[in-house]
């Protein structure tokens, strides 16, 4: 501000020039980055899915018989429903466990600095090592069934891990662990922005705590909701250290997921082009799960905008 | 004397290689010739064995600079290889095993290695499945390193004792002692973590009861009838009768703790391959004193091998000479002794000195002598040598559903191996 | 019994506060069970991992796991421990770090304060680089980098970070701009303040809390990334996460070391660690520098 009272009449139209295009000219390094980096490969991945690649890439047309192959195989369609159950379970969790604690959090906590700490620090390990720990504390010989019964609670029986039917939920344990926190400093992140003078005006006509939280409070956390639901549904496709780390994505093959099976078709197995089409598919299942809630929180701001 | 040389030499040419990397790698002249390696050997005995590797050929002039990255059995590696050829900057070699060998060359990306061979004699000195996997069209393409046996057992002779159990000589009287072992309250076998390993399991139990014709005809050419055959059946059956002796608890738990299980006494035995000794050693007992090692028991016997090999490549970012220094010295036989007393396996190179080898290394040449002599040498196919990656997977994921839903007969297991791995055998033909 | 705080938010009476605490010390617990269990792991011998309880203290205590972790242990190209590695993961963390939370504060500004026919739209491609499974787009990747001579680069590294990176501040900002009241702007406007000035005078004060946000995230992802720094680098130039790969995961063939593969990675860890906590207080800083004030 200081800037603009030295301007002059003569820098006006210069101004308004650049006030104009500058806002756009300011987002041409990202959407070109955008256009290659993102869009070029997307590009680029559904093309290898409709060839023969194998061992590398390569330009020979195969049409759909990578996606034929690829219906047929058991291990894929373990992997999509892999994938759903975790991602509904992990996203779900990591919400409400992030919004509750940062609610708890947000009640003037002393010490909030090292329990906030405390809850984000997980994020910060790497997952190739965290997957061995979580993997012996849910191994019924070495973790927490074996502590139970060392207590005396013999009866006790944790065996998620080694049952292929509950494995991933096992996975799911690990990773809401690793991500909550996260959240939670999101959702704090965002209370902090809250207008505390709605707050008060609600308190003053009588409304009660947990009133105050339903009605006024979550919704104007709506924007948080979102970044945090598309932060999560990306760790969600992408989660593949956990998985490695935990269970190999074992028993057999019971705990695969997507990124698992893209990785280890297409550079493992050396065929590229049925990792490229479970890749293709993938980010279509993706979009369209996205899409009517991207447009919905589009139009939504758009909205409120003019009212 | 000569170690602390060998140390102080490579410090010296660790700095050189910080030095080289900092600097353009491209501008520094090396005395005689520069080889980058991308391997995936990091763990202490491998890492320090390619050191050695380093210290020689840096003794004749040449610069190896090691690119190691670990990781899912080598995918890691892969990955980096497909990566840097994309980008052109493709390693002088890289470990690469099997008939991955093949597809590599066929894709055009090998150099061929014949002069060294030719000066070597391999054809002499290697033995003939051997040489012949190193070859495409004729021309030798890769360098192999060592011979694993997979087909071991490794029995606690205390474990045993206390049990009562005798030591096995056939199928029978190897499930009686499991029986006996699981009897005392000690689990009977140790095994069973993860997919890999029940099919390293599946490929000692294949031979020795389908005998080494069979394991070919199945594993090698994919004959349908073999694959889905009564040998397979049974051989399946077998191993259902082995996963009933194993603790289910064990899921998901590394091949190194249940080692580490049958070392303490807590599990009477454990089928791996020879790499299991360096966790034994590790453990404080002697692999073949304490922990007795033999070929797991059956109709037939034979040597299932897994020999580590590094494929050389054309255009790449190093120097040819250095690349034939680098199979060269591989196949040298101080190489070679002292690569393999630190790997658990034996020479590839015949005609090595296996003095000062432990018992099981002596047991696993006299074994393979034999195997070569009554045609019962084979190559694993749990360890990548007798399929590519692709129908590899295939036979996995058909083991691993087995082995994971006990309500499924060995005859449906048998028919979907073979059906599945002609199906990835066609795709990866396309 | 509820009294009412200055900032208008109820406080509970002693038994609801005590519950609060109570949740929390419980959560505190679940998340911390796993760094109790990897820092005893890391302080005991081989010997004790294998054969004793997973829960027990270490005895005898030993700074072997440590000591190795930090400078013998094999780490692929030479056996000299994680101690050199670090500093290859500050080269590109750090600029990619600052990179793509510049881009992504002024992403967010523009698609809130500077709207345009078509910025929704913008934004919405923009969030699909969120979605992509990176596996999949190695391949591509070290094409392009080759091709622009990047591949094996710190400054190669860095791109694909920053370029990854972008979609996640750039929504994370343009949803904390969004709760920002656009009169804010509109009156900077008319007292002359352009685009810049906008930006640096009226937004970027206000912006702490989610520059943090942005700074933790970004951080962590880049710090603790695998894929590309195992890929687009090589040799002595691999960021820590790369040589905590190469010591963890021994080869199916090699021996396990528990402890120094739990030293590892709590060394591995410490920069984040450091970063949550310092970018913590800035959180509060945020916080009371006023805020949103509607």
């Amino acid at each position: 501000m200081a800037a603009s009272s030295s301007s002059g009449d003569s820098a006006m139209p210069v101004r308004r020039w650049l006030d104009r295009w500058l806002p756009k000219l300011s987002l041409v390094p990202s959407g070109v980055a955008l256009l290659v980096f993102v869009y070029g490969f997307i590009g680029w991945t559904i093309w290898l899915s409709l060839t023969t690649s194998s061992l590398l890439p390569n330009n020979t047309f195969a049409g759909l018989r990578q996606y034929e192959v690829l219906f047929k195989l058991d291990i894929w369609w373990v992997s999509v429903l892999n994938l759903a159950i975790f991602g509904v379970l992990y996203v779900a969790l990591c919400l409400a466990i992030g919004l509750f604690l940062a609610i708890l959090l947000d009640q003037k906590i002393r010490a909030e600095g090292w329990l906030r700490t405390i809850y984000l620090y997980p994020l910060a390990l790497s997952l190739v090592v965290t997957g061995v720990v979580w993997k012996w504390l849910l191994n019924p010989s070495l973790g927490l069934e074996q502590f139970v019964h060392s207590l005396g609670w013999t009866g006790f029986s944790f065996d998620w891990l080694i049952n292929p039917d509950m494995a991933i939920y096992a996975v799911v344990i690990a990773a809401v662990w690793q991500a909550s926190g996260f959240v939670t400093a999101l959702f704090l992140a965002g209370l902090r922005g809250i207008d505390s003078s709605i707050i008060k005006a609600a308190q003053i006509d009588g409304a009660s705590l947990p009133r105050v939280y339903l009605s006024i409070i979550i919704p104007s956390l709506r924007p948080v909701f979102f970044s945090a639901i598309i932060l999560l549904v990306s760790l969600a496709i992408k989660s593949f250290d956990l998985v490695i780390a935990l269970t190999g994505g074992g028993p057999g093959y019971s705990t695969w997921v997507p990124a698992i099976f893209m990785y280890d078709f297409g550079f493992n197995r050396g065929q590229i082009g049925l990792g490229a089409a479970a890749a293709t598919l993938m980010m279509a299942a993706v979009a369209l799960a996205m899409l009517p809630m991207l447009i919905a929180e589009l139009k939504g701001r758009r909205d409120g905008h003019k009212n | 004397m000569r170690q602390t040389q060998w140390a102080v030499r490579g410090v010296q040419l660790g700095a050189a290689v910080v030095a080289l990397s900092i600097g353009a790698a491209a501008h520094a002249a090396p005395e005689k010739g520069t080889i980058s390696v991308l391997n995936w050997w990091t763990s202490g005995s491998e890492a320090k064995s390619m050191h050695v590797l380093q210290n020689m050929l840096a003794e004749d002039g040449y610069k190896m600079i090691n690119n190691a990255v670990s990781g899912g059995g080598g995918s890691n590696a892969r990955t980096v290889l497909k990566s840097r050829i994309q980008s052109n900057n493709i390693p002088g070699a890289a470990q690469i095993k099997g008939p991955e060998i093949q597809q590599w060359c066929k894709a055009g990306l090998a150099m061929s290695i014949d002069k060294v061979a030719a000066d070597q004699n391999w054809a002499e000195i290697l033995p003939g499945p051997v040489a012949q996997g190193m070859q495409c069209d004729g021309h030798f393409v890769a360098v192999p390193f060592n011979l694993h046996r997979i087909n071991w057992v490794w029995i606690n002779k205390s474990a045993m004792k206390k049990a009562g159990a005798a030591m096995p000589t056939d199928w029978n009287s190897f499930v009686a002692a499991l029986e006996k072992l699981k009897a005392a309250g000690i689990t009977p076998i140790a095994g069973g973590g993860d997919t890999w390993q029940v099919a390293t399991e599946f490929d000692a139990v294949a031979l020795a009861t389908g005998g080494a014709d069979f394991y070919r005809k199945a594993f090698v050419a994919l004959d349908e009838d073999a694959l889905s055959g009564p040998k397979m059946v049974k051989s399946l059956e077998r191993l259902r009768t082995l996963q009933r002796y194993e603790d289910p608890n064990g899921q998901g738990l590394s091949w190194n703790h249940d080692t580490g299980l049958v070392v303490k006494g807590e599990a009477g035995m454990q089928i791996m391959g020879d790499w299991a000794k360096g966790e034994i050693t590790n453990a404080g007992a002697t692999p073949g004193d304490e922990i007795a090692c033999m070929a797991l028991p059956g109709e037939h016997s034979g040597f299932i091998y897994n020999a580590d090999s590094f494929e050389m490549f054309k255009n790449s970012n190093s120097d040819k000479a250095a690349q034939y220094a680098f199979a060269r010295t591989a196949l040298s036989p101080a190489f070679q002794r002292k690569f393999n007393m630190a790997k658990g396996s034996i020479p590839v190179r015949q005609g090595v000195s296996l003095e000062g080898f432990d018992a099981c290394a002596q047991k696993a040449q006299t074994a393979f002598e034999a195997a070569v002599d009554n045609n019962a040498l084979v190559p694993s196919f749990s360890q990548d040598m007798a399929e590519n990656g692709a129908v590899k997977g295939a036979l996995f994921d058909v083991i691993a559903r087995f082995y994971n839903d006990k309500d499924m007969s060995a005859e449906d297991a048998a028919a979907q191996m073979a059906s599945q791995a002609q199906q990835a055998q066609m795709m990866s033909q396309l | 019994m509820a009294t009412r705080t200055e900032d208008g938010v109820a406080r509970g009476g002693p038994l609801a506060r005590v519950l609060v605490y109570g949740l929390l010390l419980f959560a505190a617990a679940y998340f911390l069970l796993p760094l109790y269990v990897m820092l005893t792991t890391s302080f005991k011998t081989l010997g004790q991992i294998s054969g004793g309880n997973l829960f027990a203290l270490p005895a005898p205590f030993s700074l072997t796991g440590w000591r190795d972790a930090w400078s013998s242990a094999c780490t692929g190209s030479d056996c000299t421990g994680l101690q050199h590695y670090f500093w290859n993961s500050v080269a590109f963390t750090v600029p990619a770090v600052l990179l793509s939370t510049a881009f992504g504060a002024l992403n967010g500004y523009v698609l809130t304060k500077w709207r345009f026919r078509g910025s929704e739209i913008v934004f919405g491609l923009l969030l699909v680089g969120t979605f992509v499974p990176f596996q999949m787009f190695l391949l591509p990747m070290a094409r392009v980098l080759g091709m622009i001579g990047l591949d094996n680069s710190v400054a190669g590294l860095t791109l694909v970070h920053t370029v990854y990176g972008v979609a996640f501040t750039t929504l994370f900002c343009r949803n904390y701009y969004v709760a920002i009241p656009d009169e804010l702007v509109k009156a900077a406007r008319i007292d002359g303040a352009s685009f810049i000035s906008t930006f640096r005078y009226v937004i970027l004060p206000i912006s702490t809390p989610i520059l943090m946000v942005c700074v933790i995230w970004q951080f962590t992802q880049i710090w603790n990334d695998f894929l590309f720094g195992v890929v687009f680098t090589s040799g002595d130039a691999h960021p820590i996460t790369v040589a905590l790969n190469n010591l963890v995961n021994t080869s199916s063939t090699g021996v396990k070391r528990y402890n120094v593969d739990m030293a590892g990675a709590i060394i591995t860890a410490l920069p984040t660690l450091v970063v949550y906590i310092v970018a913590g207080r800035y959180f509060m800083r945020g916080l009371t520098a006023g805020a949103v004030k509607g």
